[in-house]
């Protein structure tokens, strides 16, 4: 830092050495939200500058990495909020019912414990795919949930929503990409087909029976 | 008695530990009765795990020169607010307003950390004193360090909800908009409405006002930006919100980060409204709402 132009601060000291301790972790967040390592960078320039001017309002003793991980996704949705194309989008793929029955056991038990390492690979791999494919409002809630292990309600709050839509979108991210990993996982034959699988016990007696006729 | 359907419908909170004691008990029943319930936790825990590893070994660290950057844009923040600091002192009129964020109420911290000179917050606090009961627009901000310092914290989150301009979630004529609260929320809310012809409703989504779920409802005045936040409650108003009539209509005056919020109430529900008008169009346009009953 150059101290001519800028007097050494406590504060400002005590500032960089806290946040700047999280700067992996909030680029990789970035990253993962922005999809382009140059937006990412910009994201987290200004979420640090913003989480700076603000410092005054962050309560010492509280989790600093919660609250740099709030600033920048808020700073993220106020950029995003000027497209508003994609946000239809979403809206559209919100409003698609979600199965609960999507996979088969055999199917679930094979992807639970990934037998050979070429195989974990393959599933990693798909799953970071899995991600970039989602809509913004579900990749962040799985970046949150899944990789930054925050609360729902820490959620609520960064995302500015009630928790019954954080579970509800949580859900429908995860869902989303079990299914497509599932596609992906039938497709190289590390899981058979007809892996989809209707729920294990008939909702009421006359969907049984209307299955039974179908499947004739 | 948990069935298979309500398990699997709540995999997803036991995974993320956001399931309660009890139910916590009655989950881990009915998992030691059923296998399948049994291999469908293992894999919803093992899909977390692994997202997150294939997030992490994905994830390169920052570039060195990120750290380089965020320090120089540090250094021209502090250029910057200590050139702000210093407006404020100079332009410390009472027509000149302090730019929000430097508004009295946030000068007091500022000065203690950053070392503005003390004479410079004086000077502000003292104008803003002086002209209690003159210019309005300097007695609500006066009357908004009340507010603050009483802790009045539900407002600030109302001007938060303004400010960060969370996307829209609905759009469309005001009963469309109002139907699509319907399930979301335990209250049923409507639009309010202005009998004004420049106000147009642009759009609403769910939102929090502390704890509480509340409907965010987007106006466009002029092209200015008007956040209209309702929420249950509160049933008896801090005293630092005072009751007022403005053109014959009975409202409250709330202030929260230098900013005016009237809140007319209704039938137990508080419709706050923050926006990017000065204080007495905003008075003017909460004194012009209604809210259709039909």
């Amino acid at each position: 830092m150059d101290l001519t132009n800028a007097p050494s601060d406590p504060a400002r000291e005590e500032f960089e050495r806290e946040a700047l301790k999280h700067l992996d972790a909030l680029y990789g967040a970035a990253l993962r939200l922005t999809r382009s390592p140059s937006d990412a960078e910009d994201l987290v320039q200004d979420a640090f500058v913003k989480a700076y001017r603000f410092y005054d309002r962050f309560e010492p003793g509280t989790n600093m990495k919660a609250w740099l991980f709030r600033i920048l996704t808020n700073t993220f949705i106020n950029k995003y909020r000027r497209t508003t194309r994609e946000r239809k989008v979403l809206e559209g793929r919100e409003a698609e019912p979600v199965g609960d029955g999507v996979m088969s056991r055999a199917a679930m038990r094979t992807l639970t414990d990934p037998i050979s390492e070429a195989h974990r690979r393959l599933i990693t791999a798909e799953i970071q795919e899995a991600l970039d494919s989602l809509p913004e409002d579900y990749r962040m809630m799985i970046v949150l949930a899944d990789v930054e292990e925050l609360s729902y309600k820490e959620i609520a709050t960064i995302v500015g929503c009630p928790i019954g839509t954080v579970m509800s979108r949580l859900h429908r991210a995860r869902k989303k990409m079990q299914r497509r990993l599932l596609d992906q996982a039938v497709h190289l034959g590390i899981v058979q087909e007809g892996s989809f699988e209707e729920p294990a016990e008939p909702v009421s007696l006359e969907d049984y029976r209307r299955r039974k006729e179908a499947a004739g | 008695m948990i069935t298979c359907e309500v398990f699997r419908r709540h995999v997803d909170t036991v995974v993320d530990g956001e399931v309660d004691p009890n139910t916590q008990i009655d989950f881990e029943q009915h998992l030691s009765d059923c296998g399948p319930c049994r291999v469908q936790l293992a894999f919803a825990r093992s899909f977390k795990r692994q997202v997150r590893d294939a997030m992490l070994e994905s994830s390169p660290a920052a570039r060195a020169e990120l750290a380089d950057r965020i320090k120089k844009a540090l250094d021209v923040e502090e250029v910057r607010r200590r050139a702000a600091a210093g407006a404020v002192a100079i332009g410390a009129t009472p027509s000149a307003r302090p730019p929000l964020g430097l508004s009295g109420v946030r000068l007091v911290p500022v000065k203690a950390r950053y070392a503005v000179p003390a004479a410079a917050a004086v000077v502000a606090l003292a104008v803003l004193a002086s002209h209690e009961g003159g210019n309005p627009d300097v007695e609500l901000d006066a009357a908004g360090i009340d507010a603050t310092l009483a802790g009045v914290s539900y407002l600030d989150d109302v001007v938060e909800r303004h400010a960060r301009e969370h996307p829209a979630e609905v759009s469309g004529p005001p009963m469309q908009v109002a139907s699509w609260f319907q399930d979301k929320l335990e209250f049923s809310v409507r639009p309010i409405e202005f009998s004004r012809s420049d106000v147009r409703l642009v759009g609403a989504r769910l939102s929090s006002v502390r704890d509480r779920d509340a409907a965010a409802f987007y106006y466009d005045v002029h092209g200015r930006r008007v956040t209209v936040v309702v929420f249950e409650g509160p049933t008896t108003m801090p005293s630092a919100v005072r009751p007022t009539h403005v053109a014959g209509r009975a409202l409250y005056i709330g202030h929260a980060r230098g900013r005016t919020i009237p809140v007319v109430q209704h039938h137990g529900l508080s419709y706050a409204i923050a926006g990017d008008l000065d204080s007495r169009a905003l008075l003017q346009l909460a004194a012009s709402a209604h809210i259709d009953e039909r």
